[in-house]
């Protein structure tokens, strides 16, 4: 039987409460930005982006992955869709990728939550390695079949 | 007026101005809502790992915990947390920032967060679209990716101070 210390869960519930409730309107803020996004664009639209030029569309699959956010099912949506279009599997992946590990819209809170540099440098870090898991990934495919 | 609050006043002008413009604003507000009914609950998950967290494990034994788990095994329990973690991505910053404050280094912060994007309950969706090796590729890639971004993001930054 765990013996529970009063005074010490006090103090944890306070301060937990005390930094969500900070985290409060950033996140009233984002999922707003999120679901305009989202409304606003359909996914039939993403397709008139691309070139279909081999070297130019990861790295605009990646550009626009970055400044997207939302659950990544939906990624997976567009994506499933821009390669029924002819879009390459590489610009696909780099967007998807990005898509999920870019945060441009929640940027702003990531600064003030981790800090400045570290989530400047985290992003780009992300942005560039979301074109090189593109390039891996359908690498590896080929080499593959 | 704190620095969230203006964030959140700056989103509801460009919510209302751009949303009105593109006469979208309708589909947003149902978005929003169906959005917000989502999180609520992963929002008060986090609460109660909060409260453990801060319950359990004092800033002195995290330092300690964070000490003994450098390297390797960080990575790999990071890895791990990140996989298995659920909820957005900015609901989980408040805890890592006061993780952060108790000694977890960037580079493991840096790899928990890239992990976060390879959702294990949303394998299938990816397998419909993208089939069976597709899948298992580019999820292992991504793993091997976070490591090299934990250990860049980490050597940049510490170089840099």
């Amino acid at each position: 039987m765990i013996k529970i210390d009063r005074k010490r869960l006090n103090r944890a519930v306070l301060k937990s409460t005390q930094q969500i409730t900070k985290a409060i309107p950033i996140i009233l803020g984002i999922i707003l930005l999120i679901s305009l996004a989202i409304a606003s664009i359909k996914n039939t639209d993403y397709s008139l982006l691309f070139t279909k030029n081999p070297v130019i569309d990861p790295l605009i699959g990646a550009m626009f992955g970055s400044i997207m956010a939302g659950n990544p099912v939906t990624s997976y949506i567009i994506g499933g869709e821009l390669l029924k279009q002819g879009i390459s599997l590489m610009a696909v992946t780099s967007f998807i990728v990005a898509w999920i590990t870019v945060g441009t819209l929640q940027l702003p809170y990531e600064m003030m939550m981790l800090g400045k540099r570290f989530a400047i440098i985290r992003n780009i870090i992300a942005f560039v390695s979301s074109i090189l898991v593109a390039v891996i990934t359908v690498s590896i495919m080929v080499m593959i079949q | 007026m704190n620095k969230g609050m203006i964030f959140l006043a700056v989103s509801i002008i460009l919510f209302i101005s751009i949303g009105l413009a593109t006469g979208k604003i309708n589909q947003a507000i149902d978005k929003f809502i169906s959005i917000l009914t989502n999180i609520v609950l992963v929002l008060m998950l986090i609460w109660v790992i909060m409260v453990l967290t801060d319950y359990f494990i004092t800033p002195k034994e995290m330092a300690k915990f964070m000490e003994n788990n450098k390297g390797v095994k960080g990575w790999v329990i990071a890895v791990i947390a990140g996989l298995v973690s659920v909820g957005a991505i900015y609901l989980w910053y408040p805890m890592l920032s006061k993780m952060k404050k108790q000694g977890i280094t960037n580079d493991i912060i840096t790899i928990f967060l890239y992990n976060r994007a390879i959702k294990l309950q949303l394998l299938p969706m990816m397998l419909y679209y993208f089939g069976l090796m597709y899948t298992i590729i580019l999820t292992i890639v991504m793993i091997i990716m976070s490591v090299a971004n934990g250990i860049i993001v980490k050597k940049l930054l510490d170089s840099s101070q």
